[in-house]
């Protein structure tokens, strides 16, 4: 498997951003997949939309956070810090949700990004207008 | 962490009192520089179920900081006389913000602690009493063992058989009966401050 068969990109009926992440991740696929979604993003808010993420992360049973993801990770932070989305929300198991929160705080942006446990309730917050 | 504590107040507690109420409003995170803290709720029976033990350098309440929610889901309470460090979450979230040596540091930190809740509570759905018992001797080695001194390490904190019912989620008289069993095999000798033959126990 290459790195861009451990994850999916898509823009769903809905208008959403999709990444759904498979299996265990390698620093060279986590990396592609933040920087396909990054351009994504660069799109459609150069289009003027509102970038909606939903990110799907049931597919990794264990988080990798060896030295080896150092610089992916902190790719992550920089994204979730810097790039013109509106909310981005994950979903996933609880050691990767931990992850997450723990970045979205390193980027100074909880109030953007939220973790779920469920696709159903991370809908419901990305679908939210307030 | 060491940096970002640098501006914190210092507060020192005696055993037994209880920091955090559950549904206490929590606006701060405490790191502990010395003593234990357990973690706890209360059962629809009454019982105590502790979650956690939390030792020197381990910072809380994580899972409500790090979920936003700002309501305490435990009681946590000093086994020991404890010496805390206490920052406004808000001051920590604003030294911690594109600090990413810090954050690393913070992501390590609350990786290692998430993982060692889903050890806990996986050790506690066992359905086995003596699989309980001897997952946590293993924990409280972990948490609260002096290094392995010829194969023996004493904990610094003391224990009830109560406690250690509360920390298993059995009762008082199983965890005895467990307890004598382990005691007769060598796994642990003592009374209130157990000393744990670790090699005893990784065979067990």
């Amino acid at each position: 498997m290459n790195h861009t068969e451990k994850f999916e990109l898509f823009i769903s009926p809905s208008g959403f951003i999709e990444e759904k992440f498979i299996g265990r991740q390698t620093p060279e696929s986590a990396q592609t997949a933040v920087d396909q979604l990054i351009k994504l993003t660069r799109k459609l808010k150069g289009q003027k939309k509102r970038v909606l993420i939903l990110v799907d992360i049931t597919g990794i049973s264990k988080v990798n956070t060896s030295d080896r993801m150092k610089e992916t990770r902190q790719a992550m932070v920089k994204a979730m810090k810097e790039e013109p989305y509106d909310r981005l929300a994950v979903y996933g198991n609880m050691a990767t949700q931990v992850l997450v929160n723990t970045m979205a705080l390193i980027a100074g942006k909880r109030n953007k990004v939220r973790v779920f446990d469920n696709r159903i309730d991370a809908l419901k917050w990305l679908k939210n207008k307030d | 962490m060491e940096d970002i504590f640098r501006e914190a107040r210092q507060r020192r507690l005696s055993k037994g009192q209880i920091l955090i109420y559950e549904g206490d409003p929590i606006s701060n995170l405490f790191r502990i520089m010395e003593g234990y803290v357990k973690v706890y709720n209360i059962q629809s029976d009454g019982a105590a179920r502790i979650i956690f033990i939390y030792s020197p350098n381990d910072m809380f309440p994580l899972t409500t900081f790090l979920s936003g929610v700002g309501i305490g889901r435990y009681f946590y309470e000093c086994m020991t006389d404890v010496n805390l460090q206490i920052i406004p979450q808000a001051r920590f979230q604003e030294l911690l913000r594109g600090n990413l040596n810090a954050g690393e540091e913070f992501i390590h930190y609350t990786m290692d602690i998430s993982q060692q809740f889903l050890d806990r509570i996986s050790a506690l759905s066992s359905n086995s009493a003596h699989r309980k018992v001897v997952s946590l001797l293993h924990y409280l080695v972990e948490r609260a063992g002096t290094e392995p001194d010829a194969g023996a390490s004493k904990l610094k904190i003391p224990l009830t058989s109560q406690d250690i019912a509360d920390l298993c989620g059995l009762s008082r008289e199983t965890v005895t009966i467990q307890l004598s069993k382990l005691k007769k095999s060598g796994v642990i000798s003592g009374t209130r401050f157990l000393t744990i033959d670790t090699s005893k126990l990784k065979n067990d």
